[in-house]
């Protein structure tokens, strides 16, 4: 019972990064219409930012989780502005093999510079050690990421419920069309959703510096599952993005504890069985 | 107030309008009547922006309106209801309201608004869609109302509506009219057109062959009905 609990509590701290990762792509998805490949590149470089930040300019990791982010999110404005936005007229897929390439790039880049083991980045003092509870020990770093995603992921659904930002972009990944004819310049909002989305991958990368070894490939192996995951969400639905998330990391790590061979492979056993029961995923509508 | 001339217009390689002329003066309803696939909403499409593979001249008091992109024309203060309502679900019927930003100090409030359609009062916190067909429609208008649009372009505003709600939309395009406001109309119910419209213009493969007063839509009615394939 007590191991139960525990395998829980990791699975909901490695269910946050999903859910940062596939909220974030489910923000850009529905505005830009753009599977965006290369997200799990742009955690790794919140990550590596992180660590550039403390290594060479002694930035604190409080501060890091202000500073990477918007470090990131100015990267992905500047790759959208010069390559994405080219192909928004054209078939989605372009942007995918695009965003693909950008993403074979960038790990490469860091892989020249970190080479491909990469460099370990220590938890902030005040979040070293842990906190007990019965016979259960909790890591206070992991307990502060998982409060803190949730934070993150309340303030997003905040931002675009109640929002006028937020009803834009909820118009717009609507009926995009139809918004440009009711006087909003969709257009217009492109480029800071897309930084919102990216920073969200950045800060997830920031939260998993001190939790994972920080190397070129890291987003490499999140990337897929997250896919996974916004597809079983539904495309595009922030809420279904953000459960869904908390829940196949839930699901992830206690099948590593009852049956360890099938761990990674029930998050897609789990996709082909919402795609065919409801192929618009468990949050999601049909068009 | 609007001058559309030789308004042409290419779904990819097909042409789809071949030669759209009608004039709207300043307080006037203005019907667009033709059958299914004449290219009545093509036309609509066109004047709002939203359908960019064309050529002509469209004049909104002056400015030409060809190579502006919709948000622009919105801007200007046309108002467009598309034929399926264009109800957001993902929005409240509030929300819905207020989305467009109000572009003249001629746009209604939201208690004028609220007066006027007193359904979408009592539904504001609820998704869009969860209104009825004639609720949605209501909000539709309302929208570009509050907009303060003085060229209204209402594509089938009638369709798939009951006699009653059809006899509402009637009331709701009178009471338009007199605040002095513009409306193009896309129809296909000749009765209802000369109930509520000055003027109309026939619409025959992607050409505007006839312009047509009330008195001469109700004397030829049987031909025009021909004509629409009715």
């Amino acid at each position: 019972m007590e191991n139960l609990l525990l395998q829980v509590f990791n699975g909901l701290v490695n269910g946050a990064f999903f859910a940062l990762l596939s909220l974030g792509l489910a923000v850009i998805f529905g505005m830009l219409r753009v599977v965006n490949f290369m997200h799990g590149a742009l955690y790794m470089l919140g990550a590596f930012a992180t660590y550039l930040l403390g290594t060479s300019a002694g930035v604190s990791f409080w501060w890091a989780l202000v500073l990477a982010p918007l470090a990131v999110a100015a990267v992905g404005i500047v790759l959208e502005r010069l390559f994405l936005r080219r192909l928004y007229d054209v078939d989605p897929l372009y942007n995918l093999l695009l965003t693909f390439g950008l993403t074979l790039v960038l790990q490469d880049t860091m892989r020249l510079r970190f080479g491909i083991q990469g460099v370990p980045y220590s938890a902030p003092s005040l979040l070293k050690g842990a906190i007990v509870w019965g016979n259960l020990l909790f890591p206070t770093y992991r307990l502060f990421v998982l409060g803190f995603s949730v934070l993150i992921c309340l303030l997003t659904w905040w931002v675009i419920e109640w929002t006028r930002v937020g009803m834009i972009v909820r118009a717009a990944t609507e009926n995009p069309g139809l918004t440009r004819a009711l006087g909003i310049d969709v257009d217009r909002w492109v480029p800071p959703v897309f930084a919102f989305g990216v920073a969200l991958a950045a800060l997830a990368g920031v939260l998993a510096a001190p939790m994972r070894n920080v190397s070129p490939l890291m987003g490499a192996d999140l990337i897929v599952t997250t896919f996974a995951i916004v597809v079983i969400g539904g495309l595009g639905s922030i809420l279904g993005s953000v459960v869904t998330g908390f829940l196949v990391g839930v699901i992830v790590a206690l099948g590593a504890v009852y049956y360890p061979p099938v761990s990674n492979t029930l998050v897609f056993v789990l996709m082909a069985i919402i795609l065919l029961l409801r192929p618009a995923g468990l949050f999601g509508s049909l068009e | 107030m609007l001058q559309v001339e030789g308004l042409q217009a290419w779904y990819g390689e097909s042409q789809v309008l071949h030669g759209v002329d009608l004039e709207i003066h300043d307080g006037q309803i203005v019907t667009l009547i033709g059958r299914n696939g004449a290219g009545k909403t093509t036309t609509i499409r066109s004047i709002m922006g939203i359908h960019r593979q064309k050529r002509g001249r469209l004049i909104l008091d002056g400015v030409d309106l060809a190579a502006l992109p919709p948000q622009r024309i919105a801007r200007l203060g046309v108002g467009y209801v598309q034929d399926d309502r264009g109800i957001y679900s993902g929005l409240t019927v509030h929300e819905n309201l207020v989305l467009p930003p109000v572009v003249s100090p001629d746009g209604w409030d939201l208690d004028k608004i609220y007066d006027a359609f007193p359904p979408l009062r009592a539904r504001a916190r609820q998704p869009g869609t969860k209104l009825s067909g004639g609720e949605q429609q209501m909000l539709a208008i309302a929208r570009v109302l509050r907009m303060g649009a003085k060229l209204l372009l209402l594509d089938e505003p009638t369709e798939g509506l009951a006699p009653i709600l059809v006899r509402r939309v009637g009331e709701i395009l009178r009471e338009i009219k007199a605040h002095h406001l513009t409306v193009l109309l896309v129809e296909q119910n000749l009765r209802f057109a000369v109930t509520v419209a000055d003027h109309h213009y026939l619409i025959v493969n992607g050409r505007t062959v006839e312009s047509l007063s009330n008195e001469e839509v109700e004397r030829r009615e049987q031909e025009l009905l021909e004509y629409l394939g009715v």
